[in-house]
């Protein structure tokens, strides 16, 4: 054999190994992206997803992309810029998301969604969602039996470009209103925002001075919700929210707000970075593209069990 | 002759149509709340009929399979006693067990130890077993909580539909067909002591929870029409 046939072999057998799926460098980078982590939810979710990349031996960019489609897609031009091999993402809202998820695809980087879907299939790899829809209907339900199935109620909802904020919105109305006697008096968007959800609060109190529950569609609107209620001295209004929140959790504890639904954000963020690895090492995740995980109603009978957004066994 | 026929197979089919409109339950849904601020963000998409969906499957798929599949109550009741994960793969389905409850189809007999009718969600108590204690609550309607018919049947997955607002319809259209279907033509007075036959689904309770059966038919003795 010839010096030359020896080095081609060679070469070859180096790009063979560099190309195999299971061949894992410690440069491997995954890119994590989710909106910011003001908001303990989000943050809870990239801290599973980077956590578990680690211990999976991958570097990993953190990134947030503010719910700004624009910022998100600057975001998606960097992680291909930077050579990363997947990407976990949630999305900056469900339509403008599928351009931004088909060019990280065109450049052949895998994508792998958690916490809200884009209104697409064959585009990302997997979309891991919580059941919103099913966890709204939990606490709709623990709602209404709070109110004993009657009285006035406000509704607090999220930002209207988030799916989610219409799932969970349709979710509560699909229980609330087939009681006759449950009558919603004023139904907003707060924008997920703690310090919105307070003024808002407050004018719909000045509005409506006797209302009797506040259903909200996450923990920050909550928490904001429930400071203009303690300001008025209403600590008597029932208040249910939505993510499961470690400040919602202590308010429950506290015998303040009467409940909340789980969404286990930490370990949807970590099962998306195992299939990710999974399909960086074998081409496939094993698993439907689209996979939805029962949320968990939380009340002062189980709130104890709750930490960062997982129940504890 | 074909004409006179025609004729008649109109007259009949506007008697049934105008039969079941005369004497139809007032539909369990209120009239969508109208309040300051209100928001159109729904995400419900005309061109999916979620309540055809079901009305096409229920006597030819769904009846059939709660049916055949059901298990004694009893013996997966035991078994989730004494060991739920288990019981779980053994008796109920899951279409993804990692990340959803397993849900189990029981039938059961018994006697109604306790009802409540007032609630919209209304349901009765029911010793399987003769100790006089409630073993399981069986809902009632027009209210039914959670999608445990949807959820026990393999041929309805959610990779099936677009989002999770179709596949939620599909629960939702289980529970009103069963109510309008079955449940509200059931006497709702004095239930306390009857004997009840029960089809139905449940989905895996946590620890130390009631069992909630969202039933697919019941049958009250001496309370039918």
């Amino acid at each position: 054999m010839t010096f030359l046939k020896k080095l081609l072999l060679a070469t070859a057998t180096t790009a063979l190994l560099a190309a195999s799926p299971g061949f894992a460098s410690a440069a491997d980078l995954l890119a994590i992206i989710t909106p910011s982590h003001d908001n303990p939810f989000f943050k809870s979710e990239a801290e599973g997803a980077k956590a578990r990349a680690e211990a999976l031996g991958y570097e990993t960019i953190v990134l947030v992309h503010d719910d700004d489609a624009n910022k998100q897609n600057e975001l998606i031009d960097t992680a291909i810029a930077r050579g990363a091999k997947a990407i976990i993402l949630d999305n900056a809202g469900s339509d403008a998301s599928v351009a931004a998820v088909q060019k990280a695809k065109d450049a052949k980087i895998p994508s792998f969604l958690i916490d809200r879907e884009i209104n697409a299939t064959g585009i990302a790899v997997s979309q891991i969602v919580s059941n919103n829809y099913q966890g709204a209907t939990l606490g709709a339900e623990f709602f209404v039996e709070q109110m004993g199935e009657k009285g006035t109620y406000v509704e607090l909802v999220g930002r209207e470009a988030d799916i989610n904020a219409g799932i969970r919105s349709k979710g509560y109305h699909d229980v609330i209103d087939q009681y006759p006697d449950m009558k919603m008096v004023s139904r907003q968007s707060a924008n997920w925002s703690q310090t919105e959800a307070f003024a808002k609060m407050q004018s719909i109190l000045q509005a409506n001075p006797d209302i009797k529950g506040v259903i909200s569609g996450n923990d920050t609107m909550a928490m904001g919700a429930w400071a203009a209620l303690k300001a008025a001295n209403r600590t008597d209004v029932i208040l249910v929210g939505f993510d499961g929140s470690n400040d919602v959790r202590d308010s429950i504890s506290e015998g303040g707000i009467k409940g909340t639904v789980l969404q286990p954000a930490y370990r949807q963020a970590e099962m998306a970075v195992e299939q990710a690895d999974k399909y960086l090492k074998t081409g496939s995740t094993g698993v439907e593209e689209k996979q939805l995980m029962d949320c968990v109603l939380i009340t002062a009978d189980n709130a104890k069990k709750l930490e960062t957004f997982a129940m504890k066994e | 002759m074909t004409i006179k026929v025609n004729v008649l197979v109109a007259v009949s089919v506007a008697v049934v149509v105008l039969g079941v409109s005369g004497c139809k339950i007032k539909k369990n849904e209120a009239a969508s709340a109208k309040a300051s601020g209100q928001l159109e963000i729904f995400f419900d998409s005309s061109d999916f009929n979620a309540e055809k969906v079901v009305a096409d499957i229920w006597t030819p798929k769904v009846e059939p399979f709660m049916r055949d599949k059901a298990n004694r109550f009893a013996e997966v009741q035991s078994a989730l006693a004494k060991d739920a994960r288990s019981a779980g793969p053994q008796y109920g389905y899951s279409e993804n067990p990692a990340q959803n409850p397993y849900s189990f189809i029981v039938r059961l007999d018994g006697q109604v130890v306790d009802s409540n009718t007032k609630s919209r969600a209304a349901y009765i108590a029911v010793d399987t077993n003769g100790d006089g204690k409630s073993d399981a609550k069986v809902q009632l309607g027009p209210v039914i909580r959670g999608t445990a018919l949807r959820d026990v049947l393999p041929f309805i997955p959610f990779s099936a539909f677009k989002n999770q607002i179709e596949y939620a319809n599909v629960g939702r259209a289980l529970n009103a067909h069963v109510y309008e279907a079955k449940l509200s033509k059931l006497d709702r007075d004095n239930l306390v002591g009857k004997h009840v036959s029960v089809t139905g689904a449940f989905v895996a309770p946590s620890a130390g929870a009631e069992i909630l059966i969202a039933p697919s038919d019941v049958t009250i003795a001496g309370g039918q029409p």
